[in-house]
């Protein structure tokens, strides 16, 4: 189910509702959780299996953690979870991607091998929620959690809807704290909940989906024909969508769990005012780089083995970060873009020592624009479908591709993506070190008012074709 | 291992929600008066987003129907040429359903209520002679697909929604939506509004606000182009032997009391020639007419209709679609009071 569809809109109503009642607390929890199967299953119904699956496994072997005395028997209850979780992450989602690359193996080694591709439908949301079952037992591992004592707040942990299928990927020790004691909701928390959950979803569907999407799809459909400005207008479209579709969700998804007295962690805080790439991680899908972070990075070693390793570490951790996000190359080389932007940014702090001027106004603002434009190439391979539209737009993009012809995007689709990219990047640089709340706080009710009639007006008006958010296929 | 949580209660701004809340719904309704009063003065009419969705609240309307309803299928031509209205001042007591949808052959359906229905009154189906290439069945099969897997309730009551409040808000036509009117806008140049859908599934397409010779000239190409694909498909030599077939699905709705017509509507000019040149009439139609149990009408048939000129050559001006209804229904119905 989609936040920008009616259906959605009806859906939490009548969740609101239920919860707003007075039943009990655990009955509350219940509703939730059946709500939040009752939201899966209106994508797919036979997957919810697989949130079961994930659910009761990661709950026995947290348990089995627990229980045990030796580390062998501790690490088989992981390998469980691990086996389980990035087992189905595995087939659902690279099943088809490894038999291909398989195959080419095979056959440019002379072994003529055509197996039929598997039809496997990608559950929606699987990487989201695998991620955080799976950081649940590695918690408990850890000895950074116990295991819950309760199935039910558990289970609406691993299912809870507003973050469920495009996170932000949830920590146990975050939210099951929260599930211990009844969450009332103050008319505050509901109004500013349903706040967030405006601006979020004026941000997808009238800045991404009415504004960048349709310019950015034309070019990247027509890649081979598109000159220089069409390269560059296409790929800022795309980096205003990305950022606004997903970053729409999250803000939509902390809103929604905030009308239920719920409080999810931050996903993005203004990424292109980023000033430098260990910056940006810090500011873009911050729930899933603090996971890899946490579980991948510092497993590996982090930054604990000297100069060469942490370098390695980085790229390893980029390039898996980079698959995560699709069972193509091009997000491999994607995360491996990023992972070479973070080892030459380590590097250099390592070899030039901390100037004075690096803190001035002009230099940072430099060192952002700098920060961008290294993003938006990288942006290019993440939204192509392959490697030959990602050459055509990033040769374009750098002149010596297509030359100048009859341009595939218009003067005025021109002119409102470059003022809309500039409106973002400005917003984002004024909002670097402070946060929505605190200008909302600042702001007097009428600009509120104002500001949310407007959206609601635009969300109204804008018509489109109801699509879904980018980060569902991941 | 705790992350920062941005809406944790202690950093929610406080402030009177209930006042910008209500304040917020007071700029969305004198933004909504406004706009809606702008474009109805710009001459703008409601119009329904035909999509999936409304098809599918068109489909629903299938199930349960009784023997006094017509069910049409087709392409966009039947579409716009279809008045309801008049349908439904000439058969008081009647029903009728719209499944025609622009662009895809329709038989796809006709199987689909054959095999997967019990439908049992009138099925109107227009068809083309590219319309009996067994390669062009399945067109329409992606509707029936979403139908059967992606429609529910929660969809069914969103749509309904929509539906009610595009049917009274110009605001919300398709044609004005901002993505497509701030460009108009910009440019300072609104293109008048030629095409309205109903609630349920009319469209009246007005061919006085468009560009008629650009549009011709498209619909031409378009035509010429579908040809010479529809004639490299091995169908076009061996169509016939799909003939058994839908047979097979005429007969499955005719046993069971119910009734098929199929229909050829009016084309004219150029287009008309291209259709006569590789589809003539007594190759294809005149064949299937003879083979199939269905009624079938075929316009240059019928008095009154054959005089018709299309707009582009393949779709009725709007102010031929009145007349073109009132002869179809008695063409359907040969004893209008029975």
């Amino acid at each position: 189910m989609l936040f920008n569809s009616l259906s959605f809109i009806q859906f939490f109503l009548i969740v609101l509702a239920l919860h707003y009642l007075p039943f009990s607390w655990s009955f509350k929890k219940f509703n939730l959780l059946i709500a939040s199967y009752v939201f899966y299953a209106a994508w797919n119904p036979p997957f919810v299996i697989l949130l079961w699956i994930s659910t009761v496994v990661d709950w026995f072997a947290a348990k089995g953690i627990a229980r045990r005395q030796s580390a062998t028997a501790k690490r088989l209850w992981v390998l469980v979870s691990l086996l389980c979780n990035l087992g189905l992450l595995g087939f659902f989602k690279y099943g088809g991607f490894l038999l291909d690359n398989f195959v080419l193996l095979t056959n440019a080694v002379g072994v003529d091998f055509h197996p039929a591709r598997p039809s496997i439908v990608l559950p929606v949301g699987i990487s989201f929620y695998t991620f955080q079952t799976l950081s649940y037992t590695l918690d408990v591992y850890r000895g950074a959690t116990k295991p819950s004592r309760s199935f039910l707040d558990y289970a609406l942990y691993v299912t809870f809807f507003p973050q469920l299928v495009a996170g932000p990927i949830v920590r146990s020790v975050d939210f099951l704290p929260q599930c211990a004691t009844e969450r009332r909701v103050a008319a505050g928390q509901l109004g500013w909940g349903l706040s967030l959950l405006t601006i979020g979803l004026f941000e997808k569907t009238v800045i991404a989906d009415g504004l960048f999407a349709p310019i950015c799809d034309k070019v990247y459909a027509q890649a081979g024909a598109a000159g220089p400005l069409d390269a560059w207008i296409g790929t800022l479209a795309f980096s205003g969508q990305i950022f606004c579709d997903f970053a729409g969700y999250s803000t939509c998804a902390i809103g929604a769990a905030m009308c239920l007295g719920f409080a999810i962690p931050d996903n993005f805080r203004f990424p292109y005012a980023a000033v430098g790439f260990a910056d940006f991680w810090r500011r873009w899908h911050i729930s899933l780089s603090s996971w890899l972070r946490d579980y991948l990075y510092i497993s590996l070693g982090g930054n604990r083995t000297g100069a060469a390793r942490t370098y390695v570490n980085l790229a390893v951790t980029m390039l898996l970060g980079g698959l995560w996000h699709g069972a193509n190359w091009t997000f491999v080389v994607w995360g491996g873009l990023h992972g070479i932007y973070l080892v030459i940014e380590r590097w250099a702090r390592a070899l030039f020592p901390p100037w004075p001027l690096w803190g001035a106004l002009p230099m940072r603002m430099t060192l952002a624009l700098t920060t961008y434009l290294a993003v938006l190439f990288a942006w290019v391979f993440f939204r192509a479908q392959d490697f030959t539209t990602a050459w055509q737009v990033t040769t374009s993009m750098l002149g010596v591709g297509r030359g100048v012809g009859e341009s595939l995007v218009t003067k005025i689709e021109a002119t409102i993506v470059l003022a809309a990219t500039s409106g973002l990047l400005a917003l984002h640089w004024l909002m670097r070190d402070t946060t929505l709340e605190n200008v909302a706080a600042r702001a007097p009710w009428w600009m509120r008012a104002a500001v949310l009639g407007g959206m609601l007006y635009a969300m109204m008006t804008v018509a489109g074709d109801n699509r879904s958010f980018i980060y569902f296929q991941f | 291992m705790t992350q920062t949580t941005a809406n944790a209660d202690s950093r929610r701004p406080a402030g009177p929600y209930r006042r910008v809340w209500g304040g917020a719904v007071l700029v969305l309704v004198a933004l909504t008066v406004l706009s809606e009063a702008f474009w109805r003065a710009q001459g703008f009419q409601p119009s329904v987003t035909d999509d999936e969705q409304l098809w599918a609240l068109e489909r629903d309307c299938l199930d349960g129907a009784g023997p006094r309803t017509v069910v049409v299928l087709g392409r966009s031509r039947i579409q716009q040429a279809f008045v309801p209205e008049i349908f439904e001042e000439m058969r008081p007591g009647y029903g009728f359903v719209q499944l025609a949808m622009g662009g895809d052959h329709p038989l796809a359906l006709l199987r689909d209520i054959a095999e997967n229905t019990d439908f049992a009154g009138v099925i109107l189906c227009t068809v083309t002679a590219p319309s009996l290439l067994p390669e062009l069945w399945n067109q329409q099969q992606h509707r029936i697909d979403y139908y059967r897997r992606e429609w529910g309730p929660l969809k069914r009551m969103g749509r309904r929604v929509k539906t009610f409040l595009q049917a009274h808000l110009v605001i919300l036509a398709p044609e004005l939506s901002l993505r497509e009117a701030i460009p108009d806008l910009l440019r300072g140049r609104v293109e008048p509004q030629f095409l309205r859908v109903s609630p349920r599934r009319h469209h009246r397409v007005d061919y006085r606000k468009v560009d008629l010779a650009k549009f011709t000239e498209d619909q031409l190409k378009t035509i010429t182009r579908n040809v010479e694909t529809y004639v490299a498909l091995e169908g076009f030599t061996n169509w016939p032997d799909g003939l058994g077939r839908i047979e097979d699905w005429v007969n499955a709705i005719q046993r069971r009391g119910g009734r098929v017509v199929f229909l050829c509507c009016p084309t004219s000019g150029d287009y008309r020639a291209v259709e006569d040149k590789h589809f003539p009439r007594e190759v294809f139609w005149d064949v299937f007419a003879a083979r199939t149990a269905a009624d079938t009408i075929h316009f240059e048939d019928v008095p009154g209709m054959r005089e018709f000129v299309c707009a582009e050559g393949s779709h009725l001006h709007i102010e031929d679609t009145h007349a073109f209804t009132r002869l179809l229904v008695e063409e359907l119905f040969p004893s209008p009071r029975r």
